[in-house]
């Protein structure tokens, strides 16, 4: 995320913004799947539930930590301290993110597997933040990582809508696509700095159709 | 009937068919009608109690009847909402 906040520095203010909607759409999301898990007391909810908070706490931790850094990129000369320490923001924001969103995604994962044991989900919880932690490049892996969990989320998604056949089901498949294909952009970035425009545009598909899929489940 | 019902499903039931006696029901009555064990019955029945969707009522000769609460009245109504999300989003 450092070099690209450095290489994308023209789309620096629309992400922070894109993240902040996300943020509210994801928290919007969770919030209806935790009092719908507190009504129903089904595992899967509360996992959904709780799955898409630290997946909207993620982009929270993104939109503040580069909002916190803005002022410091855009000055013409930053002094050498003034640099470390919108380094310092940049890394923290950035391993913030990385961690909450793994974690949200390692979760709504571990829904689609449908096994009941904490244990699961304890492993590869582990196994996805310790490549994250030690590696030389954190940012490869973890888009690497996210990209394999929502390969296994699609994976669920299209076969819930082969099962259902239903408006609704679609929406959700072709979301997690977008997301998944925006996991992909997001890893290519570091070769080209407009996959990170994309993969930003393709997020935002994503959460355009969650919202509307999550405002047709309100509709009465 | 040709699929599994899932729990919500079957709570959503049970709630319908004391709301089709008047709001009152005894246990066999609901046993029969929903198409449940004993065992599944009073698993059921404990959940709705707790989860304060319906109340127990005992009369003299011992006799047990569940009537429908407030709360059961709004789940049955929010029902269809849950429906649609979990089926959106392939949960339960």
């Amino acid at each position: 995320m450092a070099s690209e906040c450095f290489l994308v520095g023209c789309f620096l203010g629309y992400d922070i913004v894109l993240a902040a909607i996300f943020a509210l759409v994801t928290l919007a999301l969770s919030i209806f799947a935790l009092r719908v898990s507190a009504i129903t007391s089904e595992r899967s909810v509360k996992l959904f539930g709780f799955g898409f908070l630290l997946i909207s706490l993620s982009y929270f931790a993104k939109a503040f930590f580069n909002f916190l850094v803005l002022p410091g990129l855009g000055s013409s000369v930053p002094t050498m301290m003034k640099l470390s320490f919108v380094l310092s923001l940049v890394y923290l924001g950035a391993y913030a993110h990385m961690i909450l969103m793994l974690a949200g995604l390692i979760v709504l994962a571990y829904m689609t597997f449908n096994v009941k044991d904490a244990r699961i989900l304890a492993i590869l919880l582990l196994l996805g933040f310790l490549p994250v932690i030690i590696s030389d490049n954190p940012f490869a892996v973890f888009y690497l990582l996210a990209s394999l969990c929502t390969l296994f989320i699609v994976y669920y998604y299209v076969k819930n809508y082969f099962k259902k056949r239903q408006l609704l089901s679609l929406m959700t498949a072709v979301a997690f696509i977008l997301l998944f294909l925006g996991c992909i952009h997001f890893f290519a970035s570091s070769m080209n700095p407009l996959f990170y425009v994309l993969a930003n545009m393709l997020e935002l598909g994503a959460y355009v159709l969650i919202f509307i899929n999550f405002c047709l489940v309100l509709r009465k | 009937m040709n699929q599994k019902r899932d729990r919500v499903s079957i709570i959503n039931d049970i709630l319908l068919l004391v709301r089709s006696k008047e709001g009152e029901a005894g246990p066999t009555h609901i046993m029969y009608k929903a198409n449940l064990s004993h065992q599944m019955l009073s698993d059921y029945m404990a959940e709705m109690l707790a989860k304060g969707f319906m109340v127990e009522n005992v009369d003299r000769k011992k006799k047990r009847t569940y009537t429908i609460t407030d709360k059961g009245h709004a789940f049955i109504r929010d029902y269809q909402t849950i429906r649609k999300f979990f089926d959106s989003y392939g949960l339960s």
